[in-house]
């Protein structure tokens, strides 16, 4: 009896559990941004948001272009590791995760400045869900941020792990694609 | 058990009556309302776009695998 066809993993397993991690969190922000949404539409004018604390959305538009980059070179580092240029998916990678965190440590310098003028989380209901729907995103990059970091580690150390490598960046492609979203939806 | 029932039809066949329907009944204003309608929409079509697109790319990487 003639042996049975070995089965191709056709997606890789690191990639398909991650999705469906990502569909998880993906509702989850969707619910949130949908209670922003129905409560922003039924509050009087003028009970929304203090008047005297605007959003910073210039500067945090330059924290989201550190984002955008950090997620591009993450798979421009892919590229380079599928083609077996792992120094150079080293260094790629490396450079990804600082844009990262940059963007990470530039919104929780933002968050410092707005606490100090008295947007809080009890100041007004826009307080209250910008701090946490954005306080929810920033969890997720930190978090992500670790893969990716335990991702780059192994890299260096001459033992790339092709599926930690996938599933990390899976999951950073997600925060990265979920953050215009917000972005635009909280902040103007 | 009969009140249950009747309260499943109500619910079901009339959910404007029943107060059911977030949008019919409970919503506090116009623009109130179409939020709720609109929101509904997104939690509706957001997770069966992304099962939809994930069950395409695993057929076409499967198909893309599988020619020769």
């Amino acid at each position: 009896m003639p042996a049975a066809a070995r089965r191709r993993e056709v997606v890789p397993s690191s990639v398909l559990g991650m999705l469906v991690f990502v569909g998880a969190e993906i509702m989850f922000f969707m619910g949130l941004i949908s209670a922003f949404t129905i409560s922003r539409a039924a509050v009087r004018p003028g009970a929304w948001s203090l008047p005297a604390t605007p959003l910073p959305a210039a500067s945090t538009a330059f924290n989201t272009a550190a984002l955008f980059a950090s997620g591009l070179l993450v798979f421009v580092a892919w590229r380079q590791f599928a083609g077996d240029r792992m120094r150079a998916s080293d260094r790629t990678l490396l450079v990804a995760w600082a844009l990262g965190a940059l963007f990470v440590v530039l919104q929780g310098r933002e968050w410092m400045q707005l606490l100090a003028a008295g947007f809080t989380m009890q100041a007004s209901r826009l307080g209250a869900f910008f701090y946490l729907i954005v306080g929810a995103h920033a969890l997720h990059a930190a978090g992500a941020l670790i893969g990716l970091g335990l991702a780059w580690w192994r890299l260096h150390q001459g033992a790339p792990s092709r599926t930690l490598f996938l599933g990390a960046a899976t999951f950073w492609y997600f925060v990265v694609g979920i953050w215009p979203i917000i972005y635009l939806r909280v902040y103007f | 058990m009969a009140r249950a029932l009747l309260a499943t039809i109500l619910v079901t066949a009339a959910p404007a009556a029943a107060w059911a329907c977030p949008v019919c009944g409970l919503a506090s204003a116009e623009d109130n309302a179409w939020a709720y309608g609109a929101m509904s929409v997104l939690l509706s079509a957001v997770p069966l776009g992304f099962v939809a697109g994930i069950v395409i790319w695993i057929r076409r990487a499967s198909r893309h695998r599988d020619s020769p």
